[in-house]
């Protein structure tokens, strides 16, 4: 009768998941089907994108291939022929829409893209012939492209030595010269002289005749034009700090307390790095107005918060985030939770922290711990950068190295148990048998576990396995609450990424050992009768086989170890969420069919709503265990 | 005696209070009439240049130029992620996993400058018709020539609004022209500078998929970029100018990771 009854269950059980997977195959081959479309604007507004042929809006092109290869969505270059920018990956059509010019090369690897040295004054700029014209045309001045230099910092160095210095005019209303610190190519008397040796000048007791020159700055006593030093200072556009200014208005060498009265200061040009305080921000300085963004300063108006500087109304300005206890360009992780050796909790995040300009700015890495951060150290300097975490083939690797090869991947070696390519489920290792290349030592698992977003799914199946008992065989079970659309990764030890559901990671925890016994006839030292372990699992599982039953102790270390591998996996199982509150949704585990933790499964199918970054593991529904049980 | 010398004596002290208020209210007035003067004769007997469109003009742009900014460049966005309440506009775009996005309003600078010039036209009709008004009022003949519009183009440090129409001014036989350039204005912004990084992000967002943001910060101290991924993969991005604290925000969906693995 109840073998008659087993089998009912068993061709029941059967067909529904015949049903499934045909459902699955369905659903997959409509999906394939549907998904492959390009449509030329979706119904949401979106352009050009691969998408079901449902979300295609008729009045525009689709068609059953990728967009690539259509003619109407296939991605090129738009230019701005106005601007003289360039924009990748930009369909035909929209950038038609946008008056743009549109050019066959979605990396804009074409002539009017190419950019090269726009010199405009002592500025650099690595930009298209085209924008390199329209900037000069802002700046009403003459576009300088230089097509030879091909890279930004050569650009910007051979702007900044552009010769820069005193343009001396003659001014016969006054009889004594004016003069104005500026470029060569725009000082109207440059080709008129250039005397370098200025002492020639003192010697004769004369003023400089008209003329440009390099390096020398208006206030040059030998220079003898109307401009002097004074205890003035100024900030200039685009730079970091703070300098001079002669009785003219023009700029003079960077602000230095201990120079006001060197003439030779105010003679010649001196470069940053020849300035008082250069490597260092400077900031706060009475005396030295060297501020440098990359070391944290910039210069600005001084005031009570910012301090007084000794001459003049600028000075360097800190950048650096005191109350952080960061300075300016520093970057560092922060996470929500404890993270790490497989321990991440369910909801949290990483998150990229940076100090700038004084405020702490927070960048959040990817959601579902699809992105780790991760930081270093430079001296007293730590730089952060958020990059993928790479978990997606952890449970492929049988190899201890290979698992922990930092440089591919992102996983961790738990040792005891490991995926069984015979059983199809996570086994206890035994180190009394060797173990094959098959059969490894231990379990490759995500050292960062991944999240997923678990109480969206619809589509459930169980995985569980059915539970049967007889007077010599215990069964227990730990389920991971499955709710993939197939079965078919269930506890193979093994997950393609390029095949695998998201929540097929979860099923992989779920796990079933049968216990066996037998009964032993002892003759010495009298006739006695003992029961002894009859199969692997139960020498592997139990710690006293002569108790003829399964301890509480030993199932409970089962599910408990079990319950480690789940969470480990990703959003499965019974865990902590991020805000610390430990539920057991997410896992179930069964000695024959009485639960001995966990409160996933049928129970609480009801609680399925259980969402969100403050929820808790997996979603559960195994409902499918407790009919199984019942029946 | 005593209680009648000290009534008198506070009525005294009393009236020459009211005295030295009276003193200091006149000052008053007479240090903010010094203060205000030249508001107040524009406001009193107004030259024909206080009284052209252009006075008005930055009332009728600003406002749209910042709900435009707001929201990715577009004044009602279609396609849009939906952020703290507001529709924020996808400049470049993918509804898939793993895949670099599609840039769907490649020329961010021209299509900001259509939507504030759609947006902000009904206000600039009424600013330039309020100029006539307020022309006619003071006894001058007002004569168009072109569509009372105006031309929105963004450029570095400035928002240029040009009229497309001049005016003839005429009172007592007397004819004043007006030309489109006189009336042409300057409104003070950075959204240029903006709009030009946004547009180097999307360049960035659709090759690689994603922006280091402290590459900008670094090279423009006066910028500030802020990248906010969402749980979709979308990522709201927030560029702002730090001396005028004009703000562009808007979402890009790059390079999206599922939670666990997707299969396409």
């Amino acid at each position: 009768m109840i073998n008659k009854k087993q089998k009912q269950f068993k061709l029941k059980l059967f067909l529904l998941a015949s049903a499934l997977l045909f459902s699955v195959f369905l659903l997959n081959f409509i999906f394939a089907q549907d998904v492959n479309y390009c449509c030329e604007k979706t119904t949401s507004g979106a352009w050009c994108q691969n998408a079901p042929q449902s979300e295609c809006d008729s009045a525009f092109l689709s068609s059953p291939t990728a967009c690539e290869s259509t003619s109407y969505c296939k991605p090129g270059c738009c230019f701005d022929s106005l601007e003289g920018i360039c924009m990748e990956s930009t369909p035909q059509r929209v950038c038609g829409d946008s008056d743009g010019t549109w050019l066959d090369s979605e990396t804009c690897d074409i002539t009017p893209c190419n950019p090269g040295c726009c010199i405009l004054g002592d500025q650099g700029a690595f930009v298209s012939l085209t924008r390199c014209k329209q900037l000069a045309g802002f700046y009403g001045l003459d576009a300088d492209f230089r097509t030879t230099i091909t890279d930004e910092l050569t650009c910007i160095a051979t702007a900044q030595a552009a010769d820069k210095g005193a343009c001396v005019v003659d001014n016969p209303l006054t009889g004594v010269p004016d003069c104005t610190f500026t470029l060569r190519e725009e000082c109207p008397s440059a080709a008129q002289a250039e005397i370098t040796n200025l002492s020639y000048l003192k010697t004769y007791n004369k003023s400089a005749p008209a003329g440009f020159y390099n390096n020398i700055l208006c206030s040059a006593e030998e220079l003898g034009t109307i401009c002097a030093p004074t205890q003035k200072t100024t900030l200039v556009e685009g730079k970091d700090e703070v300098y001079f200014v002669d009785s003219c208005g023009n700029i003079a060498n960077i602000y230095d307390a201990s120079k006001i009265n060197d003439k030779e200061y105010w003679k010649i040009v001196f470069r940053k790095e020849e300035s008082c305080g250069y490597g260092d921000s400077n900031a706060g300085s009475k005396t030295c107005g060297n501020c440098d963004y990359f070391y944290g300063s910039i210069g600005k108006s001084a005031s009570l918060g910012t301090g007084y500087p000794d001459y003049g109304d600028y000075i360097c300005y800190g950048l650096d985030c005191k109350d952080a206890g960061k300075k300016h360009g520093e970057s560092w992780c922060v996470t929500d939770s404890p993270t790490g050796n497989g321990e991440d909790t369910v909801g949290s995040r990483y998150f990229k922290q940076i100090c700038v300009f004084n405020e702490v700015i927070t960048e959040p890495c990817a959601d579902y711990r699809n992105q780790k951060c991760i930081e270093g150290q430079f001296g007293t300097y730590t730089e952060a950068a958020c990059r993928a975490n790479r978990w997606q083939d952890c449970v492929q690797q049988v190899d201890q190295d290979d698992c922990e090869n930092a440089d591919i991947r992102d996983c961790m070696w738990m040792p005891g148990y490991y995926f069984s390519s015979v059983s199809g489920q996570i086994e206890k290792s035994n180190n009394d048998t060797e173990v094959g290349a098959l059969t490894p030592t231990g379990l490759c698992v995500p050292l960062n576990p991944p999240g997923y977003n678990f109480w969206t799914s619809a589509v459930l199946t169980s995985t569980s396995q059915t539970l049967t008992s007889s007077s010599t065989t215990g069964n227990f079970s730990a389920t991971t609450p499955a709710f993939s659309a197939t079965t078919s990764a269930f506890g193979s030890g093994y997950v393609d990424p390029t095949t695998a559901s998201v929540t097929d990671m979860c099923a992989l925890g779920n796990t079933k050992a049968v216990i066996k016994w037998k009964k032993v006839e002892k003759l010495w030292p009298f006739k006695s009768e003992e029961w002894q372990c009859d199969n692997e699992e139960c020498t592997k599982y139990i710690s006293d086989p002569s108790a003829e039953t399964i301890t509480d102790a030993d199932a409970q270390k089962f599910a408990s170890d079990m319950n480690e591998i789940c969470y480990r996996l990703g959003d499965c199982g019974g865990y902590v969420n991020w805000l610390g509150a430990y539920t057991e949704d997410g896992f179930a585990a069964y000695l024959d069919s009485k639960r001995i933790a966990g409160s996933g499964g049928a129970e609480i199918i009801e609680a399925a709503s259980t969402t969100g970054t403050t929820g808790t593991t997996g979603n559960v529904v195994v409902n499918l265990v407790k009919k199984i049980a019942e029946k | 005696m005593k209680k009648e010398r000290k009534k008198r004596g506070i009525s005294t002290s009393k009236r020459s209070q009211i005295t030295i208020f009276v003193i200091l209210a006149i000052l008053i007035v007479g240090i903010l009439i010094f203060l205000f003067y030249p508001s107040i004769q524009k406001w009193i007997n107004p030259t024909i240049g206080d009284m052209l469109p252009n006075n008005c003009i930055e009332k009728a742009v600003k406002p749209s130029l910042a709900l435009a900014m707001s929201q990715g460049g577009t004044i009602k966005p279609e396609l849009y992620f939906m952020y703290n309440n507001d529709t924020i506009d996808y400049l470049c775009y993918t509804s898939q996993w793993y895949r670099t996005c599609t840039m769907q309003i490649p020329l961010l600078k021209q299509h900001i400058e259509n939507e504030v010039q759609k947006d902000s036209q009904q206000k600039i009709t009424g600013c330039i018709e309020d100029s006539i008004s307020r022309l006619e009022s003071k006894g001058y003949t007002v004569v168009t020539d072109g569509s009372k519009t105006a031309t929105i183009i963004l450029k570095p440090d400035n928002i240029v609004v040009s009229f497309n129409f001049s005016m003839k001014l005429i009172r007592d036989e007397v004819t004043t022209p007006i030309d489109t350039n006189s009336l042409e204005t300057k409104i003070k912004s950075k959204a240029y500078d903006i709009i030009m990084i946004a547009s180097s992000i999307q360049n960035f967002e659709a090759r690689y998929g994603d922006t280091n943001t402290e590459t900008y910060m670094g090279f423009y101290p006066n910028i500030k970029v802020e990248k906010l991924t969402q749980s979709d993969g979308s990522k709201i991005y927030i560029i702002t100018e730090r001396n005028t604290k004009e703000t562009l925000i808007f979402a890009v969906r790059s390079l999206a990771w599922p939670p666990g693995i997707a299969v396409e």
